[in-house]
């Protein structure tokens, strides 16, 4: 009953956010056929502008309504259309081309900092007091409080360029064709090695201090003093006792961002040309390109919302308490 | 008379034609081998889309398409010299409306069918039958187009229009038995054949390589097996693989090359410009006060155009004069005389003195114009083109000295020009319309037919919608001659006009930065052989078949 109550909600949720996913690209001044004139700066002939707006079908005469409808109708019966930043090709050529890119990058980077902050965090939690256990939340936080960016390039210019250990630029060796092997999959490896470590680098502190505060204001709770009078050694405290109930907040936090990584890392598919989702995605905007905007924003539309509602029902299976409020 | 005018105007083209055959004889001493590749990105432009169809709109693939299908004639950016190709000679007659063109024998489809007058005529038939495809407008101009046997195409125009040729001899030319019931607005050709020097030999979106045609007409060449075009997202990525070495040719922007590429290798890493048309300050002619001349001319006077060219492009624009010729056409198309009288100065003084003889006052360090207001202006600067947000800001401090206040509006790349475009603006730089000589810049900012209502998109560059009939006549005048003497007087009087009237205020020629590796890549054009500039992106094939593995 409880699910089916989220369910309806999330479902009204989900209507309102692909309505707005129409309403809002299209108040946007000028279309895709200015776009393309902008982006050549000059070199196309100032003549080609109507060229290219009969070749995209901007300017129609339909009214807001009708296009609505039908922008409703499409995207329910999965008809995405032809992207025009990609002119012809259709969208969901171009997000299946980049979207797993992007799953994999970033997926991969947000469960190693989940995992490697949440396992520092306890440590930090555990081991309070000494030197490098207070020094490590304080060392990550002062790392991601710089602009993601500026250490993307940082990494990129001295790993990438001046110690030429990682390679610069793109997500294989691109003349060596894939193939379901172990040398592809290494490649794919290497080259994602310094993306991820960027990620991870300028993420994990939120992950560590999360953990950290979390178990410690849990290790001062009556529970954990019952359980050091039970004369359990420590270990089994913190981990039983501590971490499980200190890990429901930090599980949650991750479900969410797991909802998050279809967006794509813009800033890092642009610092180190990586072929995923969130590069497309900016250049449909600045682009003015409707219908891949509308296909990747539906994607993250959705991918949120169901993260939320897989958040919802894990919860109260891990904390009954919720069910019954 | 007109036969002779014709002729003439043939042999000063093709005599491009056997210089070039002279820079062949050197080459072909040397005894270049066939091997070895070259890695280009001209631009960043994202992940590649499979889509090789030269008409498509869009210009994602636009740097790779001419290495595959070639145009009847190939057009120097330097200097606008026209080099022949697929057609070999032409001519106009009867009162230039008639061209006819000689095409190259024993040219073949990279799938060893004949190419021939077939082709070309069904090519730009299709652009008759799909508009969309139509960039250039070419059928606004002609009446017909037909084959005259297998070497021969004959074209009709509606009247003699000088201007023509040049737009309508770059089109890329497709085969007519793989176009030919495809409709190629849609059609992505992901397997094109094509008559030029390379074929397509693997895609992916993050690298498309070509392989060298065999049976290409100017055998030999080319030289180099492969060509390689990874797919970059930006100018960083890009400059960092030229500092590798893992890219070798390239066209973009960077503020400074000399020490992020041409430091990391001096012998090898070199940096040349492509020029076409202007930077340029676009003034809403019909906004108070801004509609009288003197101001506009006062306007270009308070600009440090030198400071604008260091600070703003990195010292590769230099300052432009204001009548319209860029400095790599003032030895075809003007005189050092004309050059001097239309210079562009910087004199804030006689500025401000200008202003006030036009009745401005100044108040308390605010200019004020004759009807009392503070003498304001807003100015819209795209925000990812970096050098005219440089540029942008530069300009409000120098118009700030002389007491007028410029607000600036930061907005994308489309909106930006979207709202030159309506004439939705009082102030924005920008870049200008070129071609092979000053006309196509003079006419393009000037002249009404480039305009359109306001609220509507412009259909060329005049976005302030300025007017003038002196400009209508000099322009029929110009279309109506092939006369090259005659040409160069016109240029001459709407240059005057430009320089005068000043519509827009060029500031700074327009140079792009063009950055190439001669560690393993030989038979570039050198100062003492510019047989073409080295653009990568704008007719690159006419370089990349001279190039060779050291």
């Amino acid at each position: 009953m409880y699910i089916l109550k989220r369910i309806g909600f999330y479902l009204s949720i989900f209507w309102a956010a692909i309505t707005l996913n129409f309403i809002l690209p299209r108040l946007m001044p000028g279309n895709a056929a200015s776009a393309i004139m902008a982006r050549a700066q000059g070199q196309m002939n100032p003549q080609a502008l109507k060229a290219l707006e009969l070749a995209f079908g901007v300017n129609t005469s339909a009214s807001m309504w009708q296009q609505y409808w039908s922008y409703l109708g499409n995207t329910l019966t999965g008809h995405f259309g032809v992207s025009f930043t990609y002119f012809p090709e259709p969208v969901t050529e171009v997000i299946g081309s980049t979207l797993p890119w992007t799953l994999f990058l970033i997926g991969v980077a947000t469960i190693v900092s989940f995992v490697l902050g949440t396992g520092i965090g306890m440590f930090a939690a555990w081991r309070r007091g000494t030197a490098i256990a207070d020094a490590l939340p304080v060392g990550f936080t002062l790392i991601a409080s710089m602009p993601y960016f500026w250490v993307a390039l940082a990494l990129l210019y001295v790993f990438g360029f001046s110690l030429g250990w990682f390679p610069i630029a793109h997500s294989f060796n691109v003349s060596q064709p894939l193939g379901f092997n172990f040398s592809s999959l290494g490649d794919i490896f290497y080259y994602a090695a310094l993306p991820i470590l960027s990620i991870v680098v300028t993420s994990i502190g939120g992950w560590t201090l999360g953990m950290r505060n979390n178990l410690v204001s849990i290790l001062s709770e009556d529970y954990i003093t019952l359980a050091h009078m039970k004369g359990l050694p420590e270990r089994e405290v913190m981990v039983n006792y501590g971490a499980r109930n200190a890990m429901l907040p930090q599980i949650t936090s991750f479900a969410m961002s797991l909802g998050f990584v279809v967006g794509g890392a813009i800033l890092t598919e642009i610092v180190f040309s990586y072929p995923g989702i969130g590069y497309a995605l900016y250049q449909a905007v600045t682009n003015s390109d409707y219908p891949l905007m509308q296909a990747i924003f539906l994607i993250i539309v959705t991918a949120v919302l169901l993260a939320n509602l897989l958040v919802d029902i894990l919860y109260s299976r891990l904390d009954p308490r919720v069910t019954h409020s | 008379m007109i036969g002779a005018v014709g002729l003439f105007a043939v042999a000063t083209l093709v005599g491009c034609g056997q210089a070039d055959a002279a820079s062949h004889a050197i080459i072909k001493r040397e005894g270049p081998k066939v091997g070895g590749s070259i890695t280009i990105n001209a631009s960043p432009h994202g992940p590649w889309a499979d889509v090789f169809n030269p008409y498509s709109p869009g210009e994602n693939q636009d740097d790779i398409v001419p290495d595959i299908y070639e145009p009847l004639v190939q057009w120097n950016g330097a200097n606008g010299d026209a080099k022949a190709w697929l057609a070999q000679s032409w001519g106009w007659s009867n009162n230039n409306t008639v061209l006819t063109l000689h095409l190259r024998k024993g040219v073949t489809w990279s799938n060893g069918k004949p190419f021939t007058s077939a082709d070309v005529v069904f090519t730009y038939d299709m652009l008759k039958q799909y508009p969309a495809i139509d960039g250039n407008a070419l059928w606004t101009y002609m009446k017909s187009i037909s084959a005259e046997g297998p070497d021969t195409v004959k074209v009709v125009l509606n009247k003699p229009n000088s201007t023509f040729f040049y737009y309508f001899s770059g089109t890329l030319i497709v085969p007519e038995f793989q176009f030919k019931g495809v409709n190629p607005v849609k059609f992505t050709d992901s397997h094109p054949i094509g008559t030029g020097p390379y074929m397509l030999q693997s895609f992916n979106s993050q690298q498309i390589a070509l392989v060298r045609n065999p049976h290409y007409w100017q055998a030999p060449m080319p030289y180099l097996e492969n060509v390689y075009y990874p797919s970059e997202t930006s100018n960083e990525s890009t400059i960092l693989g030229l500092a590798t070495g893992q890219i070798d040719w390239s066209t973009i922007f960077s503020p400074s090359l000399q020490t992020s590429f041409v430091n990391k290798d001096p012998k090898a890493y070199h940096i040349s410009t492509e020029s076409g048309g202007f930077d340029a300050l676009y003034l809403n002619v019909h906004h108070y006060p801004l509609t009288i001349p003197a101001v506009r001319q006062a306007l270009s006077l308070a600009l440090n155009r030198q400071a604008l060219s260091v600070i703003g492009e990195s010292g590769y624009s230099n300052p432009s004069a204001l009548n319209g010729v860029n400095n790599s056409m003032v030895a075809n198309w003007s005189t050092p005389a004309l050059q001097a009288r239309y210079a562009s100065k910087f004199a804030p003084a006689q500025a401000k003195q200008m202003l006030f003889k036009a009745g401005f006052k100044m108040k308390n360090g605010v200019m004020m114009t004759p009807k009392g207001q503070p003498f304001t202006l807003t100015m819209d600067v795209p925000a990812p083109f970096s050098d005219f947000v440089t540029m942008s800001s530069q300009i409000k401090q120098m118009l700030g000295a002389i007491g007028i206040q410029v607000n600036e509006e930061s907005t994308s790349a489309n909106e930006y020009l979207t709202r030159l475009e309506t004439g939705d603006f009082q102030t924005g730089i920008s870049w200008t319309p070129s071609g092979p000589n000053p006309f196509y810049t003079q006419n393009g900012l000037m002249n009404s037919a480039y305009a359109g209502p306001m609220g509507e998109s412009a259909s060329g560059l005049n976005y302030m919608r300025f007017s003038d009939p002196q400009v209508q006549t000099l322009a029929s005048e110009f279309y109506a001659t092939e006369n090259v003497a005659t040409q160069k007087q016109i240029i001459a009087k709407l240059g005057a006009i430009l320089a005068t009237q000043l519509p827009v205020i060029p500031l700074l020629n327009r140079n792009t930065p063009i950055e190439y590796s001669s560690k393993t890549i030989a038979g570039w054009p050198t100062a003492a052989n510019p047989y073409w500039n080295l653009s990568a992106d704008v007719g690159p094939i006419v370089v990349l078949t001279h190039l060779y593995q050291k």
